[in-house]
């Protein structure tokens, strides 16, 4: 249970920090760019992950549905974030 | 101390609270602050969770290490409990007085004698049959002789001739130690 709620956490964590930075790419045109820059980044650092997956779970100690599930949960928390911001956040 | 779980939850309830907020349709100045608070609150409330986990799992170990404990007290009690009644009832031989253990020793034979006991084989033969039977074989020897006695009383002719002496011999040794 208390291991679920700091996966929870973490996961809320990831979207607050998205729809965070979306609704700072919205403020202003120059953070526009900070933000896809951002975005971008996170994309590729998954991406790269998920190329270089059996490295990196030796070095997480992760199996491998373990950690497909946290890249999935990454991925999935940062698209929630940013769509819920710019969907109803304005 | 608030209890830990009642502050993750806390925290928890109001990251989202804050972060539904931010999405509400506020002005930017309450979007920014309610964001601020929403990223506080989650990174406290991440902190707080693995703190969680590690009072969890250590109230787990010391469940198990109390219930060990008590299987622990539980077996030393039995055994002095079974010290005890070892000390009460099997370390003292015989600490009866002595007119009672006459009188039990008394009883026993009665019991061990007594006619209606299932007797078993011929170890518990009485005196008497010994003597009627000393007597008739003594008697036989003197009317019919010896060879008579160890083949027809005894049964033991031919080969078994010289055993079947020895054992007349053996009654009559017997028989004349007694005095009968």
């Amino acid at each position: 249970m208390a291991k679920a709620v700091h996966l929870g956490a973490w996961f809320l964590l990831g979207c607050i920090a998205s729809s965070s930075v979306a609704w700072l790419g919205a403020l202003h045109p120059a953070l526009f760019r900070v933000m896809w820059v951002i975005y971008i980044m996170c994309a590729v650092g998954l991406g790269v992950a998920l190329v270089t997956d059996d490295a990196v779970r030796t070095f997480l100690k992760l199996s491998e549905p373990d950690y497909y599930a946290l890249l999935i949960a990454i991925a999935v928390s940062i698209v929630l974030g940013g769509m819920l911001s710019w969907l109803i956040g304005g | 101390m608030a209890d830990r779980w009642l502050k993750t939850n806390c925290l928890a309830a109001s990251a989202i609270a804050f972060w539904l907020a931010a999405l509400s349709p506020l002005p930017q100045i309450g979007k920014g602050i309610s964001y601020s608070l929403a990223l506080v609150s989650s990174v406290q409330l991440v902190g707080e969770s693995r703190r969680l986990i590690a009072q969890e799992s250590r109230r787990a170990a010391l469940f198990a290490m109390n219930q060990e404990l008590e299987q622990l007290e539980i077996g030393l009690h039995t055994q002095q409990q079974e010290e005890a009644l070892y000390e009460v009832y099997g370390a003292s031989p015989a600490t009866y007085p002595p007119e009672v253990k006459d009188e039990l020793t008394k009883s026993l034979e009665h019991l061990y004698k007594e006619p209606s006991a299932d007797y078993t084989g011929e170890t518990s033969a009485s005196t008497s049959d010994d003597k009627a039977f000393y007597l008739a074989v003594r008697g036989l020897v003197e009317a019919k002789g010896e060879t008579y006695v160890i083949e027809q009383i005894l049964k033991m002719g031919g080969r078994r001739w010289e055993e079947g002496k020895r054992r007349l011999q053996q009654i009559l040794d017997e028989g004349q130690q007694n005095e009968w």
